[in-house]
């Protein structure tokens, strides 16, 4: 059998492979870049940009749970403006790698305007719209848990940049779909699912909450099972494609993912306890193909069966 | 740095609180300095999910091998205990900036509290090899919470253990041993990692005395080690004078004890 076809075209822009590394687990590259050629990815997702630095919030931001993390980092970063210059030219380096940069705000004009700075530099193939941060008080999750709000954003993302546009969507809402189906008409070139889930730990020796903000982003393996349901409920509704992520950390689980109607996934938090998970799961997925005789990996993208008990 | 598979030679433990490793791993063992540390998990689990920040005990160059030092504390430290000997672990590292080691002639104190001794015998073992003569002050709770004493003391610098109940050693904390030796004769640099507590009264003393090169090891819960996250950051005071946050595990641990904003 030939070598199995890896490439992938979401929402227009070419991946070589589907993997990408998702949003504030692999910064803006270089320190993986230390372990393994970033070109083995599909694409990178880096760090939330915002118009301004961002500090992020007090320590500790992170917290352990049964197969998961708690984070609420707060969005630290170095402002767009220092991005795009300190930080996107160590990634145009690496010619094959399409440059995904997610994006917040405080306001519907703060998406606005990083997306109209970040359409004017060069080598940047797409922006992720973030509207589900769990942690800063103002904006982020807001947008992502009202049908409207969710438009508006991405509307003003549209009006502001050429890039294709892909919606992060949060967990945290009744129905993913009705999100989904408002960011679709707004104009959004693809979808991300899912950000982190809310959730809280409490150190029992001290009686106090272990993160400073209380309050943080579950992911990892255990959120795994709610990301794929969510990734295949969405699928029924769009006809956008799907960025599938939420606790992938072998092509397994990927694989999952794109079954359940995923174009590309992203692998998260599993970086963090295998810095080699992504280029892992790259050759895992081509393993797979092979093994099933499978000669294009669009052909796993929503080919989930069902039986006559389903 | 890399990520490698290393064997667990030695897995001993040490009273009702600590544990020794000793893994082999000859890259690390080569190019680790005093106060970088690894970054270590056990086997492919998923809970614990995360590696877990150990610093480095002592490295033995010719053998390849590292001594990993730990207290128990929680379900990582504790299945690093249950591991037996020719188990592998896998390891991140060498990682973080280490302390700098002080210029020739400077007159240096080394302190520690805890298990905050782990990063300072290959520290003092560093400098002696330079003809340094650190005074070693290490602070415990009680007798029974003490902890390579032995391998300090094998090194024949001056060292001093004070013990909070008096149980052994002198009675008392380790800031009130420095600042009596501060007092007496001139101290260029200050070594310390220990307890939060104790790292912020070092650090008092440090700014009263006027002792400018005073370096902190921090600790911190990390995300991924490496700098890419920003989960385990600490308050510090940036070169313009504004507040800020840098990563422990990447631009640390090890920091000056004038940048450095405890509960900020």
């Amino acid at each position: 059998m030939n070598e199995p076809n890896l490439a992938v075209d979401f929402a227009g822009i070419k991946l070589k492979n589907p993997v990408l590394t998702a949003s504030g687990t692999f910064g803006f590259g270089r320190e993986y870049s230390r372990l393994w050629d970033l070109n083995l990815l599909g694409g990178i997702i880096v760090k939330a940009v915002t118009l301004e630095p961002r500090l992020g919030n007090p320590p500790p931001r992170i917290a352990e749970t049964p197969a998961g993390i708690l984070n609420s980092i707060g969005l630290q970063n170095p402002g767009v403006v220092s991005f795009i210059r300190d930080y996107l030219p160590f990634l145009r380096q690496y010619e094959d790698l399409p440059v995904i940069v997610n994006i917040a705000g405080n306001t519907i004009e703060d998406y606005a305007r990083v997306a109209e700075k970040l359409s004017n530099a060069e080598g940047i193939s797409a922006l992720e719209v973030n509207i589900s941060c769990p942690n800063v008080k103002q904006g982020g999750l807001a947008f992502g848990t009202d049908p409207e709000s969710a438009y508006q954003v991405i509307e003003a993302v549209k009006a502001n940049t050429d890039l294709p546009v892909i919606a992060k969507l949060s967990p945290n809402v009744t129905d993913i779909t009705e999100i989904a189906l408002s960011v679709e008409e707004a104009g959004a070139d693809g979808i991300s699912l899912i950000n982190t889930l809310l959730g809280m730990a409490i150190d029992i020796n001290s009686w106090q909450p272990i993160l400073s903000n209380v309050v943080g982003g579950l992911s990892g393996p255990a959120v795994k099972p709610i990301a794929v349901r969510m990734v295949w409920q969405t699928a029924q509704k769009v006809s956008i494609p799907i960025l599938g992520m939420g606790g992938i950390a072998t092509a397994e689980d990927g694989i999952e993912f794109m079954l359940a109607g995923a174009k590309a996934i992203a692998v998260g938090t599993a970086n963090f306890f295998n810095p080699y998970a992504a280029p892992e799961i790259v050759a895992g997925l081509k393993r797979y193909l092979k093994e099933k005789n499978i000669e294009d990996v669009n052909q796993l993208c929503g080919a989930l069966r069902f039986t006559k008990n389903n | 740095m890399n990520v490698y598979q290393a064997e667990i030679l030695t897995s001993e433990k040490l009273g009702q609180l600590y544990h020794l490793l000793i893994i082999k791993q000859p890259d690390i063992a080569l190019t680790a300095k005093p106060g970088q540390f690894v970054y270590l998990k056990g086997g492919k689990g998923l809970d614990p999910l995360l590696p877990r920040p150990l610093s480095i005990h002592q490295l033995n160059q010719k053998e390849g091998t590292i001594q990993l030092l730990f207290q128990l504390k929680g379900k990582g430290t504790i299945g690093f205990s249950k591991m037996k000997t020719g188990d592998l672990l896998t390891v991140l590292g060498p990682l973080g900036n280490g302390f700098s080691l002080a210029d020739e002639g400077q007159n240096i104190v080394i302190i520690g509290g805890g298990i905050g001794v782990a990063p300072l015998l290959y520290l003092a073992e560093k400098l002696q090899e330079r003809h340094f003569k650190p005074i070693i002050i290490l602070g415990f709770r009680d007798k029974e919470n003490i902890v390579a004493y032995e391998s300090f003391s094998q090194l024949g610098c001056q060292l001093i253990v004070a013990t909070e109940d008096g149980s052994f050693g002198r009675r008392g904390r380790v800031t009130g041993v420095l600042e009596e030796i501060i007092s007496s004769e001139k101290i260029d640099v200050i070594y310390a990692c220990g307890p939060q507590p104790m790292l912020k009264a070092v650090q008092k003393v440090a700014e009263k005395w006027e002792v400018e090169n005073c370096q902190l090891s921090l600790e911190a819960r990390m995300g991924c080690g490496l700098g890419a996250c920003m989960a385990c950051v600490c308050g510090v005071r940036l070169e313009d004078g504004q507040f800020g946050y840098r990563r422990v595990c990447s631009e640390g641990p090890v920091f000056n004890s004038r940048e450095v904003l405890f509960d900020e």
